[in-house]
């Protein structure tokens, strides 16, 4: 049975499998690599053998804990950046998400947060595993467009945003699912589709932050320029963060309903 | 360009009256406080709202294609918005809870001028509405529009009251968050309470009140709300055992009424069929990209 002791042994080949990719991705200078794309997609699979195997053996999904969806977060990461490698080729992207990605990979290590508890009852529910996976595969997706925003502030350019504008389009379509299928579960359980609790109300934030640059981006060059464009994006990423666990550090969390 | 020409400019910039507005309900809410959601109880909110949207299809009708009606409906009048939503929520979300910032006058008048802006954009692409071309962007925008509607016109209609029901009395009575009482218009009684537990390391699964309701069984569960009627549903919040005995005495259920749950559902439901329609597309753009 795998459990949070068996981690390093997962989590240290993919991340060596990542390190290849990715320097396989930095020496090509045209296209992508094959062996980036092979490599990264080899220590995938060895990082998913663990979630798959820690979800059997705690009998349920990893999807409770900050350390449990800071695992999801460190692999929807990678594979957001390798799909954007995949399909832009920008050959630092893998690079800037296997960064973020071991970041959390060594916080896990480091602080193992252990859990072999079940889900409370109040997370028992049908809704629980599409609401939690939808949410981080759009936060990964919101990363990757952090980065590109960082990096066309910094390379004063504005080129990058075409990607920034496909990533964000689909992260918001997946953070909306997210947050809609909260809002059904939310009546489910608590008897209101949104009551404008912390960690909701500094969820729509970032919906509408988001919201803004999509609008805003509507038509390229016309009523945001790229360096607005940047702000918005960086704006963005930095409420999700709030939302994710920021929220976890203020004195209204002690009332919130999403504290477990 | 003439300090009249810029001043005309200035005047007729739609920013302009929105912060004045905003502004406006700043001074309202510091001389009168939040506002009272019971006063908009159906049909106050309802009727306001609907003689609202009347009012914006007729300015649309009239003046459409002016200059300043045009920039009411532009995406950069939706940044605006969107954007002092997101300054608000932040504000919000950094405050207490006992703020209530969601009834405060600005966040209200916010929300209004956002619901506005919906509107006068889903009627102009209804006057040459494509279902093809513009079905993901109705869908999206319509279903934003009525779940925000319910929201708002709802908030006065909708009550949410707890009572303890045990296994000695029936209840009648649940008291609501102002601390007053409400008769339930039916009678609660405990009859058993079982915690479902894993088998592996014993924490509870599932908790299940079964109760008598006007002497008919019926039961409650996390997740699993009991329907009393087309508004009111009951929902299992705590019990407590007896010391000792290991027995549940009594379990506290909160009864809401939200007769306004059925719009705000079909708005989400819009939502989501909007988003899933959208994000098909933006395959489909990709693929010929």
């Amino acid at each position: 049975m795998i459990t949070w002791t068996h981690y390093i042994y997962f989590s240290i080949p993919a991340l060596i499998l990542w390190t290849i990719g990715t320097a396989a991705a930095l020496r090509t200078r045209e296209g992508t690599s094959p062996l980036s794309l092979w490599t990264t997609a080899a220590g995938i699979l060895v990082y998913s053998a663990f979630i798959a195997g820690l979800w059997i053996g705690l009998d349920r999904p990893p999807l409770r804990t900050l350390g449990e969806t800071r695992l999801w977060y460190s692999l929807f990461m990678v594979v957001a950046g390798w799909l954007v490698y995949m399909r832009w080729h920008y050959r630092w992207i893998p690079l800037f998400s296997m960064v973020v990605s071991a970041v959390f990979i060594v916080i896990n290590m480091l602080r193992p947060e252990i859990h072999d508890k079940s889900l409370m009852p109040a997370l028992q529910s049908a809704w629980f595993v599409p609401h939690v996976t939808v949410y981080i595969f759009s936060y990964s997706l919101f990363g990757c467009a952090f980065l590109l925003a960082v990096a066309s502030f910094w390379r004063r350019k504005g080129d990058m945003l075409c990607s920034a504008d496909r990533l964000v389009a689909i992260g918001m379509a997946f953070l909306s699912f997210g947050m809609l299928s909260g809002c059904l579960w939310a009546k489910q359980a608590w008897g209101t589709y949104w009551s404008w609790d912390p960690k909701e109300t500094w969820a729509a934030a970032t919906w509408c932050v988001y919201l803004v640059y999509i609008h805003g981006r509507l038509r390229h060059g016309g009523v945001m320029k790229y360096r607005a464009s940047c702000i918005w994006l960086i704006v963005g990423f930095a409420l999700l963060q709030m939302c994710w666990y920021g929220v976890n550090f203020l004195p209204s969390a002690s009332q919130s309903m999403h504290s477990y | 360009m003439t300090i009249k020409t810029k001043l005309n400019t200035l005047l007729t910039a739609p920013e302009l009256w929105l912060i004045l507005y905003l502004l406006l309900s700043v001074c309202i809410q510091c001389l009168w406080g939040n506002i009272d959601t019971e006063k908009l109880a159906f049909p106050v909110g309802a009727g306001i709202g609907l003689a609202a949207v009347a009012l914006l299809y007729v300015l649309y009708r009239e003046k459409g294609q002016s200059d300043w009606v045009r920039r009411l409906r532009s995406p950069r009048m939706s940044c605006w918005l969107l954007a002092l939503v997101a300054g608000w929520c932040v504000v919000g979300g950094s405050l207490p809870s006992a703020s209530s910032f969601p009834t405060s006058w600005p966040f209200v008048a916010l929300l209004i001028a956002l619901l506005a802006h919906l509107a006068l954009v889903i009627i102009h692409r209804l006057h040459h509405f494509s279902f093809r071309r513009d079905g993901a962007f109705m869908s999206l925008h319509a279903g934003l529009w009525l779940a925000l509607f319910s929201g708002v016109a709802g908030a006065g209609d909708t009550m949410e009251v707890k009572t303890i029901v045990g296994r000695e009395d029936e209840t009648i009575m649940a008291v609501g968050k102002d601390g007053r009482i409400h008769p339930l218009g039916y009678s609660l009684q405990l009859q058993d309470f079982s915690i479902e537990t894993n088998e592996a390391d014993g924490s509870p699964t599932q908790y299940t009140a079964r109760m008598l309701m006007d002497g008919q069984p019926v039961r409650v569960s996390v997740n699993s709300p009991l329907q009393v009627n087309l508004a009111e549903d009951i929902y299992l919040t705590n019990f407590e055992a007896l010391p000792g005995a290991g027995v549940v005495s009594h379990c506290v259920v909160t009864i809401v009424h939200q007769p306004w749950k059925y719009p705000m559902l079909m708005g989400i439901l819009l939502l989501m069929a909007g988003v899933a329609w959208y994000l098909k597309r933006l395959g489909t753009s990709s693929h010929h990209s």
